[in-house]
C-alpha cells in the first residue's frame, strides 16, 4: 500500500511563485476546470498585532476598509461586487488578516480593480466606522449563540492568557469602542503594504497576464517596509500550571461544550510535523484515534472528540474538543485527562505511527482537491514560516518522520499535567457535579458566557 | 446563499460510523451472506448500460445501469488530486414511519453502516479506509442517505469493495446498536436542544407541514431516537438498501472504463432485490396558511426565521424562484441584508437558504435582530420585500447581480471532486436526474423579470409563511421537552 499512496499524493500542476505588487509575494495556480478564480490577499499581520488594549483592532481596520474605497460608498462597492457575481469577505487570523473571495473568471480584471480599491485606496468614512463598529459588535453579540464558538472565544483567554494570541480576532467590546479613526486607518496603512502582502490565485488563470494585471490593478500600492511583528508574539506564551477548570456559565445547557489544551510548538520547528503525526493518532479527524475509539465506540459518551495542533507561525496550541450530556461531563473530562497523560508518558508504537502517517497524506491530497481549499493552505504555509513547497510535498514531509521522532516530539511538546480547561455549560449544575467529584472549589473558575 | 447546500441536518456527521469490537449477539441480515462471498468472485452479470450522458464545459458525466438496478455516475478529472466516490440510497426521513415512532431510522444507518458486516468484522470499514488514506463520512436529509468516501485514486478498488460489501451484508449487532443510538442522542442534544437555530429548524418544518414526512426532523425525535431496537434497524435496512435502490457517483481522477469495470466487478454478482416500499409521501404545499411559534432562549436579541413556500428542486419554477431569493437575500447588496444590517442596523445578521427537496419545501430566512430591535421589524421588512416582488417588475441589474451570484455558487460547487459528486447525486435522486444539474448553470441567466414577478406572486402572496421567533430570555421554556420533541412545548401564536 505505501507504494500506492506514494503514487496518490498531490498530482496538481503545483503554484508558481512571482514577485507581486510593490514587492508583494505572488503565487498562482491554475487549473482550468471551471470558470472560475479563487483569491486571497493575505496581510501577514493578524489580531496578534492588534496593540493592547485595542483587541479587534486588525480586524475592525479591514471590515472599515471593505466597507466604502476608491471613492465608492459601501452600497456602491457591494453592488459593483454583486454586479460581478464576485463575493469579497474579511478573514482575520491570529497570523493574517485576509480579504478572500471568487469571481468569474471573465470579471477577474474589473474584480481587481474593486480589490485594489479596498487595500489601497479605502474610503475610511467617519459613519461608516459607526456602522461597521455597530455591525462588529453585533456579530460578537450573535456569536454566542453557537456554544462551540463561545467556547473558543474564552479558551483563548484562558490558554493564552496575555499573550498575542490570548484573545479572539474579532476583538472585545470596550476595545472596539475606544478605537479612533485616526488609530484604525494608520493601522491599516502600516499593515497593509505591499512587502507585507501575499496574493494568491487558484483557479482559470494565467500567472504571466494576471502578474501584468495586478501590477497594473495595484498601481499606488505602499512599497514602504512591512512593519515589524508584535515584540510580545515572538516571546513564548506562558504556559497554564495545572489542571484548572474555567466554566463558562450558559443557561439552560443539556450538554457541555469541553475544550482543554496548552501551548505546543510553532508551524516551523522541526517538531511540528511528527507531533501533528501524534496528535492525529490521539484525537485526529479520524475514526481509529484514541479520543474516538475510547470515548465514543467503546463507551457512547459523545459524538465527537478531537486533538490536534495548531498551524502558528508562534507557538499554537494543542487543543482537544469533546462535547457530551451534561450528566456524562465529569465521567468524559476525567477519561480524556487520563488518556492523554497515558499518551504523554507513552506515545505511540510503530504501527499507529505508520497506520496515521497513510491516512495523514491521504487526506491531506483529499482536503487540497478543493481549489480554494488548497490556495489557503499554501498562503497559511507562507504566513506560518513554512517551506515555498510545503503543500505540496507535505506527504514527503510526513513519511520521512520515524515513530522515535513522533515520540520525542509527544515528550517535549505535550503538557498533559498543565491544561487550560474550558467547559461551557449550566454551572448551577455543572459545579455541583465536579465538586461531587472531588475537583477542589477553588480548581473551578465561573464567568458569566455574555461577559466577556 | 448556497443553492446547492443541504439542509441543516443533511449532513449530520462530522464524525461518525465507528464499530465495537465487541461480540454481540445478533444474527446476520440473511439476504446478504451469499452475495457477499458471490462478491468476493465476481460474476459481473450483464455488461453494464449507458442510459444518460451530460456536458457542461470541461465536464462530462455519464450515467451506466448495472442488470441489478444499480446506478452508477462517472464524472472523470484529469487535474482532479482525488476521487470523491459516493453511493446515495433513495431512502432518507421522508420514508420513515412517524406513527409507528420509527422516525430517525434513516438517520441512524448513517452511523449503523460503518459497523461490521459478515466479511468485514467490526471496526474493518473505517481501518481500511484510513489505512488507505481515505476519510469516510455520511450524511442524511429528507429524501436521501448518502455514503461519501474521498479517496486517493489507486485505492478505488477498497471503496468499492466495502461499500458493495455493505450494500446487502451489514451484520447488525444489538451492542452496536445501542451504542450508537447513546451517539445520536449525544448529536441531537449538540444540534437541537442546545442549538437555538436547530431549534427552531425543527419548529420551522414540524407546523409548516401538517402531513408530509417534512414536518419531522431528519435526526428523528428524541423518544424514537431513544427507542430505537435491533429489530427495527434490521427492517428498514432490508426494505431500503439495495442496488435497485442506490446510486454510485465517481467525480474526479480516474479512467472512466477502468472504473466502470470496477464497479461492475463489485456490484454486478449483487442480486436485484425486491422494490422498496412504494414512497407514497403526497407533496404539500407549505404552510397552507400563516402559523407561528416562539420561545425563550439565550440570546442578545430576538431571532427569527420566515419560512415560505418553494418549489422542489425539479420545479420548472426552481430557477425563477432561486433568483428571487438571491434579490431578496443573497449578497450584500440584496435587499433585506441591506435594509436590515446596513441601513437600519437592526439586524447583525440575515441568510436565506431555498431546501434542495425532492417535493416542495421552504425558503427560510433567518434574521439576528441587534439589541432593542424586535423579530416583527425583521418580518414587516420582509413582507415588504416579497410583496414589492409581487407588485413589480425587478430592474434589469438587480436580475443580472442574481444570476451572476447564483452561476458563481454554482461553480465554486462544482470546484472540487466532493462537491461534484455530491451536486450530482442530489440532483440523481431529488432534482430530476444528474443531467438538470449541469441544465441549471444556463437556466439563471434566462430568468426574465416578469418570471420573478410570477414566482413571487405564486409563493409568496396571501399572507402564508411559517414563522419562529426566539426571545432573549434564560431558556428554561420547556421548548425541548423531556422527550425531545421540539416545539411540544413552545408556544404557538
Amino acid at each position: 500500500m505505501g507504494a500506492l499512496l506514494s503514487a496518490a499524493l498531490l498530482t496538481t500542476t503545483g503554484a508558481v511563485r512571482r514577485a507581486g505588487p510593490a514587492g508583494g509575494q505572488l503565487i498562482v495556480e491554475s487549473n482550468q476546470t471551471v470558470p472560475l478564480v479563487h483569491v486571497i490577499v493575505a496581510s501577514r499581520s493578524g489580531s496578534a498585532a492588534d496593540p493592547r488594549h485595542r483587541e479587534g483592532l486588525t480586524n475592525l481596520a479591514a471590515e472599515w476598509a471593505r466597507h466604502g474605497a476608491g471613492g465608492k460608498s459601501r452600497e456602491q462597492l457591494d453592488a459593483a461586487f454583486d454586479a460581478l457575481g464576485a463575493t469579497l469577505e474579511v478573514e482575520t487570523q491570529p497570523d493574517s488578516t485576509r480579504f478572500e473571495g471568487e469571481v468569474l473568471a471573465r470579471n477577474l480584471d474589473a474584480y481587481l480593480a474593486l480589490l485594489a480599491d479596498v487595500i489601497v485606496r479605502p474610503n475610511f468614512a467617519p459613519a461608516e466606522l459607526q456602522r461597521t463598529r455597530h455591525e462588529l459588535l453585533a456579530d460578537i453579540d450573535e456569536s454566542r449563540n453557537d456554544d462551540r464558538a463561545l467556547a473558543i472565544r474564552f479558551f483563548v483567554r484562558n490558554l493564552y492568557a496575555d499573550h498575542p494570541y490570548g484573545h479572539p480576532p474579532a476583538g472585545v467590546k470596550a476595545a472596539l469602542e475606544a478605537a479612533k479613526p485616526d488609530e484604525i486607518a494608520g493601522h491599516f496603512r502600516r499593515h497593509f503594504v505591499g512587502k507585507n502582502l501575499v496574493f494568491a490565485f487558484a483557479g482559470d488563470v494565467e500567472p504571466d497576464a494576471l502578474a501584468a494585471s495586478l501590477k497594473k490593478a495595484f498601481r499606488g500600492l505602499s512599497d514602504a517596509a512591512a512593519p515589524p511583528p508584535n515584540p510580545l508574539e515572538l516571546r513564548e506564551p506562558v504556559p497554564p500550571k495545572g489542571w484548572r477548570i474555567q466554566l463558562v456559565d450558559k443557561p439552560a445547557r443539556q450538554q457541555t461544550q469541553l475544550l482543554f489544551g496548552h501551548p505546543a510548538v510553532r508551524a516551523s520547528d522541526p517538531d511540528f510535523l511528527p507531533l501533528s503525526i501524534g496528535l492525529a493518532a490521539f484525537g485526529g479527524h479520524a475514526m481509529n484515534t484514541t479520543m474516538m475509539n475510547e470515548m465514543r465506540t467503546k463507551r457512547g459518551l459523545a459524538y465527537g472528540a478531537y486533538l490536534s495542533v495548531s498551524e502558528r507561525r508562534g507557538v499554537g496550541a494543542a487543543s482537544g474538543w469533546v462535547f457530551t450530556g451534561s450528566d456524562k461531563t465529569v465521567t468524559t473530562l476525567k477519561l480524556a485527562l487520563k488518556l492523554y497523560v497515558a499518551f504523554m508518558t507513552k506515545g505511540i508504537d510503530a504501527d499507529t505511527a505508520e497506520f496515521f502517517k497513510r491516512y495523514l497524506i491521504g487526506a491531506h491530497a483529499t482536503e487540497m482537491d478543493a481549489p480554494d481549499a488548497r490556495l489557503a493552505a499554501r498562503v497559511s504555509a507562507e504566513i506560518a514560516g513554512l517551506p515555498p513547497d510545503f503543500v505540496d510535498t507535505y506527504g514527503d514531509h510526513i513519511r520521512a518522520q520515524s515513530p522515535a521522532a513522533i515520540n520525542a516530539a509527544i515528550k517535549r511538546r505535550v503538557h498533559a499535567r498543565d491544561l487550560a480547561i474550558t467547559m461551557v455549560a449550566t454551572a448551577a449544575v455543572m459545579k455541583k457535579l465536579l465538586l461531587d467529584a472531588k475537583v477542589q472549589n477553588t480548581a473551578i473558575d465561573v464567568v458569566r458566557y455574555d461577559e466577556y | 446563499m448556497a443553492v446547492l447546500a443541504l439542509p441543516i441536518f443533511a449532513c449530520a456527521a462530522a464524525g461518525r460510523g465507528g464499530a465495537s469490537g465487541k461480540v454481540g449477539v445478533g444474527v446476520g441480515v440473511d439476504r446478504g451472506a451469499a452475495a457477499a462471498a458471490d462478491s468476493a468472485v465476481g460474476n459481473p452479470g450483464p455488461a453494464p448500460v449507458e442510459v444518460a450522458r451530460a456536458t457542461f464545459g470541461r465536464m462530462t458525466a455519464v450515467k451506466w445501469r448495472l442488470g441489478n438496478g444499480l446506478d452508477i455516475v462517472l464524472a472523470p478529472d484529469p487535474q482532479a488530486t482525488t476521487v470523491s466516490y459516493q453511493t446515495w440510497y433513495r431512502v432518507g426521513s421522508r420514508n420513515e414511519n412517524e406513527v409507528g415512532g420509527e422516525t430517525g431510522l434513516a438517520h441512524l444507518f448513517e452511523h449503523l453502516m460503518f459497523t461490521q458486516t459478515k466479511a468485514a468484522p467490526a471496526g474493518s470499514f473505517d481501518r481500511e479506509m484510513e489505512a488507505a488514506g481515505a476519510t469516510a463520512n455520511a450524511m442524511t436529509s429528507y429524501d436521501f442517505t448518502a455514503y461519501v468516501n474521498d479517496i486517493p485514486p489507486a485505492e478505488l478498488a477498497v471503496a468499492a469493495r466495502l461499500e458493495a460489501d455493505r450494500m446487502l451484508n451489514l451484520d447488525l449487532r444489538k451492542n452496536q446498536v445501542d451504542t450508537e443510538r447513546d451517539v445520536v442522542v449525544e448529536e441531537r442534544l449538540s444540534a437541537v436542544e442546545d442549538s437555538v437555530d436547530g431549534t427552531m429548524e425543527e419548529l420551522l418544518y414540524k407546523q409548516a407541514f401538517k402531513t408530509h414526512p417534512y414536518r419531522w426532523p431528519v435526526i428523528g425525535w428524541m423518544k424514537d431516537i431513544k427507542a430505537v431496537t435491533r429489530d427495527k434497524a434490521v427492517a428498514f435496512y432490508r426494505r431500503f438498501y439495495a442496488p435497485g435502490n442506490a446510486v454510485v457517483v465517481l467525480a474526479g481522477k480516474f479512467d472512466a472504463a477502468a472504473a466502470l469495470d470496477l464497479l461492475a466487478r463489485s456490484y454486478g454478482p449483487l442480486p436485484a432485490s425486491a422494490p422498496p416500499p412504494a414512497d407514497d409521501a403526497k407533496p404539500e404545499r407549505a404552510p397552507a396558511a400563516e402559523v407561528r411559534a416562539t420561545l425563550v432562549r439565550p440570546l442578545p436579541a430576538d431571532r427569527v426565521v420566515v419560512g415560505f413556500p418553494a418549489p422542489a428542486l425539479a420545479d420548472a419554477d426552481r430557477a425563477a424562484y432561486e433568483v428571487a431569493a438571491e434579490i431578496l437575500a443573497g449578497g450584500p447588496s440584496s435587499q433585506l441584508p441591506r435594509t436590515l444590517v446596513v441601513d437600519k442596523q437592526w439586524a447583525s445578521s440575515v441568510r436565506g437558504d431555498v431546501a434542495p427537496t425532492r417535493d416542495p419545501g421552504l425558503y427560510a430566512i433567518w434574521v439576528q435582530m441587534t439589541k432593542g430591535h424586535t423579530a416583527e421589524e425583521a418580518e414587516r421588512i420582509i413582507v415588504d420585500a416579497t410583496a414589492a416582488l409581487v407588485a413589480r417588475p425587478v430592474a434589469a441589474s438587480q436580475l443580472g447581480m442574481a444570476a451572476a451570484r447564483l452561476e458563481t455558487e454554482f461553480l465554486r460547487q462544482l470546484s472540487s471532486s466532493h462537491g461534484r459528486a455530491e451536486a450530482l447525486g442530489n440532483f440523481e435522486v431529488s432534482g430530476g436526474g444528474f443531467a438538470r444539474l449541469y441544465e441549471r448553470a444556463g437556466e439563471y441567466a434566462r430568468v426574465t423579470a416578469d418570471d420573478v414577478r410570477r414566482v413571487a406572486s405564486k409563493y409568496f402572496a396571501g399572507g402564508v409563511r411559517s414563522v419562529v421567533i426566539a426571545r432573549p430570555g434564560p431558556g428554561s421554556d420547556g421548548a425541548n421537552d423531556d422527550d425531545g420533541n421540539a416545539g411540544d412545548g413552545a408556544r404557538g401564536d
